[in-house]
């Protein structure tokens, strides 16, 4: 990852970039010092590359983990929009044009999610055509979201008629099933990697044994 | 089933299974005291948020649906709420009784700090609609149904999957636990010796510290479920 990037995406998630580099510094210098302590002072290397070893591990994490942050960011915002647009069908089908219905999803929105709304109606208000709908999908990453906004746009540009509210339920459904899909995935999923955690115990158990086996058994040749 | 007693029994198994590990009455006592507290404080506060967000999410879903049902067929919001009254369950019966004094909007209006979530105050806003300019509600609310019933669906599979997953976890750690103990019978010579040393003690609490940590992991993902509207907080 460049840097620029690793700006991007930290500062994406809403961190400091500054902040953030300035605590992964911190625990770069404070595992390099032990390294240091353990080879000069404690003469062990084992440990001191052990020390090195993990300083690699908790970067790869702790710099790994602004990319998880952003995608988890990305996913959340998605599904809210789906959420947000499943309650967008309902004032629609109870005869509230698309601006009021998407004033009145304002209540149920995240701050973030009700800024973009926002700036969607104020854009309406000066722009009558798609494009306050298109910047609106550009806020998201899934290609169906700009569908879903044409088909709200084309509700504007020809009527709330029955035949633009079907069209917007087709796609509206579908993406909702894919949510729904999604969701029961993403739980499955989370608690079938839980079985590792079992596994990884009994690795433990081997290698305590193991060790303390051998260990025995070095001290019982050093007797003899 | 009373969690506490769960708590208590898996604490004292917990204890059990490191004396006859370590040995050592003091790490027994100490990983004992430490999944007490662990379960006492931290597991049920967990899972009495959940089941508190499930259950109440299936009163709102049973009480949406009965209510539409009813004013369809009725037309009128007291005849639709006594209907649903009718088919809830004590807890929801009991938040409806306190309120008997107000009048049809208000009740439904004030049940929405019981039924905290978005479909709640969705199904309010589709109701206060037909109350003002009439209409077909089965109609009008179709989508909102559709809504609740795909939310329902979705909290149904997270329970079983949960149910299946948790006994899947509690097998297996057992077999691991019982790798542990059995190795000690099976090394009974060699055991004698190993007690005695720090690595073995230490990493004997290790293993138990990390299937205390495997339990909290498990937890916190059984009782992660989305439910728009609702907070952890929520009582």
């Amino acid at each position: 990852m460049t840097k620029n990037n690793l700006k991007e995406t930290i500062e994406f998630v809403g961190l400091s970039y500054t902040k953030e580099m300035l605590k992964v510094v911190s625990v770069n210098i404070i595992i390099l010092g032990l390294a240091f302590l353990i080879y000069f002072l404690l003469n062990n290397v084992i440990f001191a590359i052990f020390c090195l070893i993990s300083l690699f591990a908790i970067n790869y994490f702790l710099l790994g983990r602004f990319n998880d942050k952003k995608k988890a960011l990305i996913k959340s915002r998605e599904n809210e929009l789906i959420a947000i647009i499943s309650y967008f069908e309902v004032y629609v089908q109870n005869k509230n044009n698309v601006y009021q219905s998407f004033n009145m999803l304002i209540p149920y929105c995240s701050s973030w999610l009700k800024d973009k709304i926002e700036t969607l109606l104020k854009e309406i208000d000066e722009d009558k055509s798609v494009q306050p709908f298109v910047n609106f999908a550009n806020n998201f990453h899934q290609l169906s979201t700009h569908s879903l906004m044409l088909s709200i746009y084309q509700m504007v540009d020809q009527g709330e008629n029955t035949h633009q509210l079907k069209q917007f339920d087709v796609i509206f459904t579908e993406l909702a099933r894919n949510r729904n899909r999604e969701m029961m995935e993403q739980k499955s999923n989370s608690l079938a990697n839980m079985s590792s955690f079992p596994l990884v115990g009994a690795g433990l158990i081997t290698i305590t044994l193991t060790m303390s086996i051998l260990s025995i058994l070095g001290d019982l040749i050093n007797v003899v | 089933m009373n969690f506490l007693l769960i708590g208590t029994f898996v604490s004292l198994a917990f204890g059990g299974l490191i004396y006859m590990a370590s040995e050592n009455i003091f790490l027994c006592l100490f990983i004992f005291l430490l999944s007490m507290a662990f379960f006492v404080f931290l597991v049920r506060r967990q899972i009495d948020k959940y089941r508190t967000k499930t259950r109440r999410y299936h009163q709102c879903y049973q009480f949406i649906n009965s209510y539409l049902v009813s004013l369809s067929i009725k037309g009128s919001m007291s005849a639709a709420r006594e209907s649903s009254y009718n088919t809830a369950d004590s807890s929801t019966r009991e938040i409806i009784d306190s309120i008997k004094d107000f009048d049809e909007s208000e009740k439904l209006s004030y049940l929405c700090k019981y039924f905290k979530f978005d479909l709640y105050r969705l199904f309010l806003d589709t109701v206060s609609l037909w109350n003002e300019q009439g209409g077909d509600i089965l109609s009008m609310s179709q989508h909102l149904v559709n809504q609740v019933r795909l939310k329902e669906e979705y909290i149904l599979f997270c329970e079983s999957t949960n149910r299946s997953r948790l006994v899947e976890f509690i097998v297996l750690w057992s077999l691991t636990l019982v790798i542990l103990i059995s190795l000690r019978f099976a090394l009974s010579q060699f055991f004698t010796h190993i007690v005695k040393t720090p690595f073995y003690q230490i990493s004997v609490v290790v293993i138990f510290l990390f299937l205390i940590l495997s339990i909290y992991v498990m937890v916190s993902r059984i009782t992660n479920i989305i439910l728009e509207g609702w907070k952890d907080d929520e009582k």
